[in-house]
């Protein structure tokens, strides 16, 4: 099928400074003439471009013929394809999901395939320079609209972001668009009149807590205060005395989200992602549903719970271990192999690490390696009322350990032996805990019991929806029964096939070699590693690009054979100058390896669907992907 | 990495969020508070090697966020301390306040035979800023047998002799295991000159007094 695409001219007009496409009587171009998707010869200005779509319905042998070709595909979008297995298999939602992002093995170079290969190159300035593709321009961005201005081709959108970034005069206007803040299939206009609404929206919320007295208030807007004075300083948007009205703005925006979600509140680190966007956005509200966006995603690296970092440490640890074994096992030997030097990394998405103009480039990319999640609806400017009390004692808090996996299996050593206090978090009575977390759950899902994607992670939602969609080794008793912190479920669910967990307990996490000397078909070292909708919390480019820092700095660690504190002060010293080109063009590398072997397994696992029907489950679902 | 140190020992610094820690231990480490306009996302880290009486010590400063949020992975390291820093701004009753509850945490997690100093920062204030008083803050940690100081990391006063009377004191109460290092180390420098076994062994030498 064809689709003809117009350059959009309200774009270019709205770039800028103007918010967003502006309405039809403002800008003839943008007419409603009941254009079809034929082609006009009318215009030179027209272009035509060929996309191929996967049809809505086929039939397994014709669907796998499709994943066999997949070569020939320039974009496969998630939505697409498990639509497609949904049709085909029934109910099942948990079936095969083809990454979105599989699309992007095809654009990478297929000679390379060794991790050291691109560590060692020493022509890796020249390797980049041919790698490197130019930024999206207005003109590119306008071949993805139709003539209305919907955003047609969101993975082609997204894989030219994804190889060269966005030119910054465009940011304003692709931003929004990668930060999911548009419903599906909006037209320029209905986007100009949608922000118009949304930015009232804004404004009432702020209204709301300006004008409150409470005590609570105060306590978070002082919080909030205190860091939007040491956010991004060094920058001139920011710099200056405290009056700088861009510091205001951020203040304004961070105290709303804060105030408006109070299950999440404030958190330090979230001035530092909320900084980009208001740098970009420039106008406040537009920032807020950013800002909104990006946190619909990572909110969950904010909560008391700690699942989430948990679950983010767990996979850059493996992915550590099934790459680079030889640097993990020194990290071993240092008590470093917990990687909490990275937890800032992880937290904020390396937001830290790189030079702010840097960081712009980083992040655009990274989320464009995302698929795109459009909110159902609308974007919600406000949180549910919190479940618990936002100002609940501190020793109430305490109970809420961040509750890493280890700390259990190795429940057993004393907490003042040298080793578990080098590796471990506090050992609580798991029991306690457990039952706490689930009381708090019930007393959530009372009060949003219709809110089922609802993004705080609902463990008791979400080990239950882990025994229906796992298969293999996940019975519901071992779920109930399990003493484990319910993370352990959630990360070893994706992918039964392989042992992470052990019947007694202990996580098991196989190195490929180990997988393979059991017979097990692995071939590649990528495949013990959970697909990509799982991994990293639903960001699994993010763990490439912390692989890529790990590893580039091995052989230094390794060669002055750095201990625990010395390598966390190395890469404290490193912040804002790693190399964010070549740190880019390595993860991508790194990343397109995974996803090729996550492909071939797909392929494989389609290939017989009656032998293995739920091989790869996958938590599809919004609010379980951290 | 050529060691070249002979002891270490471990600081930790509480306080509540922004009350200047980062800024104190950057004055402290490397005379230079410019860079530190930026809060502290779970733990920093950093070392400074001092003589003290004629020991050369290597002080390894952990930097906790003060934020509640980072308690969980903070409090990881409250076991591994020796020595922990109070810190709280004269210029911010609460978090004096607050003081409390860091005692309170010290109690559950550190061990016991930690030593502490109370630490009153920003003592450049103007007298009209000031809300916490020098005497309330010294009745506190006369109370609780602490040393206590005024410091400024900003005009860079009080500083260097707050860190170094807490090092003292943490000198002072592992000075059996130190002493015993001391020798330890002094032997095997006599008896070997090659440096990597050395370090090494300060190395496990050092670990082991630490922990203990």
């Amino acid at each position: 099928m064809s689709i003809c695409v117009h350059p959009f001219p309200e774009c270019s007009a709205s770039r800028e400074d103007v918010a967003e496409p502006v309405p039809s009587d403002v800008l003839p171009m943008l007419s409603f003439k009941g254009v079809s998707h034929t082609p006009s010869v009318e215009s030179d200005s027209w272009t035509f471009v060929d996309i191929t779509q996967l049809p809505n319905k086929t039939d397994t042998s014709e669907l796998n013929s499709k994943f066999l070709g997949l070569e020939d595909w320039d974009i496969i979008s998630a939505k697409e394809v498990t639509g497609n297995l949904n049709g085909n298999f029934g109910k099942d939602r948990s079936m095969v999901a083809m990454p979105f992002v599989g699309a992007f093995v095809n654009q990478v170079e297929k000679t390379i395939n060794k991790v050291q290969r691109i560590f060692i190159s020493s022509e890796i300035e020249d390797e980049i320079a041919k790698a490197a593709r130019p930024p999206l321009s207005d003109a590119d961005f306008h071949k993805f609209l139709d003539q209305q201005g919907r955003l047609v081709r969101p993975g082609e959108f997204r894989l030219h972001v994804y190889h060269g970034g966005i030119e910054p005069s465009l940011r304003k206007v692709a931003w929004r668009h990668l930060l999911n803040i548009f419903p599906d299939g909006m037209t320029g206009e209905e986007r100009f009149y949608y922000l118009k609404r949304k930015a009232n929206e804004y404004a009432d919320l702020k209204k709301k807590w300006l004008s409150d007295e409470r005590e609570e208030v105060k306590y978070i807007t002082n919080m909030v205060h205190k860091d939007v004075l040491r956010t991004d300083r060094m920058h001139k948007f920011y710099a200056g005395g405290d009056e700088n009205h861009n510091v205001n703005k951020l203040y304004n925006l961070l105290c709303t989200y804060a105030l408006s979600h109070p299950d999440v509140s404030y958190c330090q680190g979230m001035s530092d992602l909320a900084s980009p966007i208001l740098y970009v956005m420039k106008d406040e509200a537009h920032a807020y549903l950013c800002f909104c966006g990006v946190m619909t995603r990572l909110k969950g690296n904010f909560m008391l719970d700690g699942l989430c970092m948990t679950k983010k440490f767990d996979h850059l640890s493996m992915l550590l271990r099934c790459c680079d074994p030889e640097f993990y096992d020194y990290l071993g030997e240092q008590n470093a192999s917990d990687l909490f030097f990275c937890y800032r990394w992880l937290l904020l998405e390396l937001k830290r690490e790189f030079a702010f103009h840097d960081a712009l480039s980083v992040l655009e990319v990274m989320w464009s390696s995302l698929p795109p999640d459009y909110p159902e609806g609308e974007l919600e400017l406000c949180g549910p009322p919190a479940p618990l009390s936002p100002c609940m004692s501190p020793t109430d808090r305490m109970r809420f350990k961040f509750a890493k996996q280890r700390s259990v299996s190795q429940g057993g050593s004393s907490p003042g032996s040298p080793k578990s206090s080098d590796t471990t978090f506090e050992h609580f009575d798991q029991k306690t805990d457990t039952s706490k977390i689930h009381n708090g759950n019930k007393q959530k899902k009372r009060l949003h019991s219709k809110d089922s994607s609802s993004i705080e992670s609902d463990i008791s939602e979400e080990s239950g929806y882990s025994s229906k969609s796992t298969s293999v080794d996940q019975t519901p008793q071992s779920v109930i029964n399990n003493d484990l912190p319910i993370v352990a479920n959630h990360f070893s669910e994706p992918e039964p096939t392989k042992e992470r967990k052990t019947s007694d307990g202990k996580s098991s996490v196989k190195s490929p070699s180990v997988a393979t000397t059991n017979g097990s078909v692995n071939k590649n070292p990528y495949s013990s590693l959970p697909p990509p909708q799982d991994f990293g919390g639903g960001n699994p480019f993010m763990l490439f690009m912390c692989l890529t820092l790990l590893i580039e700095h091995r052989d230094y660690v390794i060669g002055n054979q750095l201990d625990y504190n010395e390598l966390a002060m190395h890469f404290d010293r490193m912040v804002r100058r790693h190399n964010a080109e070549k740190v880019l063009y390595r993860a991508r590398t790194l990343f397109a390896d995974y996803l090729r072997a996550e492909i071939n397994m797909t392929q494989a696992e389609c290939a017989s669907p009656v032998n293995s029907p739920m091989k790869r489950s996958v938590t599809g679902h919004k609010g379980e992907s951290c | 990495m050529a060691k070249q140190y002979d002891i270490i020992i471990r600081l930790l610094m509480v306080g509540d969020s922004g009350v200047g820690k980062t800024c104190m231990l950057c004055r402290f480490a490397d005379d230079d508070i410019s860079s530190t306009h930026v809060s502290t996302i779970g733990i920093d880290f950093k070392i400074k090697t001092l003589t003290i009486d004629g020991k050369k010590i290597r002080i390894q400063i952990w930097d906790t966020a003060g934020q509640e949020r980072y308690e969980t992975i903070t409090k990881q390291y409250y076991r591994r301390a020796q020595g922990i820093v109070l810190v709280y701004d004269m210029k911010n009753e609460e978090s004096f306040k607050n003081i409390q509850k860091w005692m309170k945490y010290i109690s559950d997690f550190a061990p016991e035979d930690v030593e502490l100093i109370l630490v009153a920062n920003k003592s450049d204030a103007y007298n009209s800023e000031r809300k916490v008083s020098k005497e309330h803050g010294e009745m506190f940690a006369k109370e609780h047998r602490i040393p206590f100081y005024e410091t400024s990391a900003y005009m860079d006063m009080n500083i260097n002799e707050a860190f170094i009377m807490l090092a003292r004191i943490v000198m002072k109460r592992h000075k059996k295991e130190i002493d015993k290092q001391m020798e330890h180390i002094r032997l095997f420098c006599r008896e070997d000159s090659d440096a990597h076994i050395i370090e090494k062994q300060g190395k496990d030498n050092n670990g082991c007094c630490v922990l203990m």
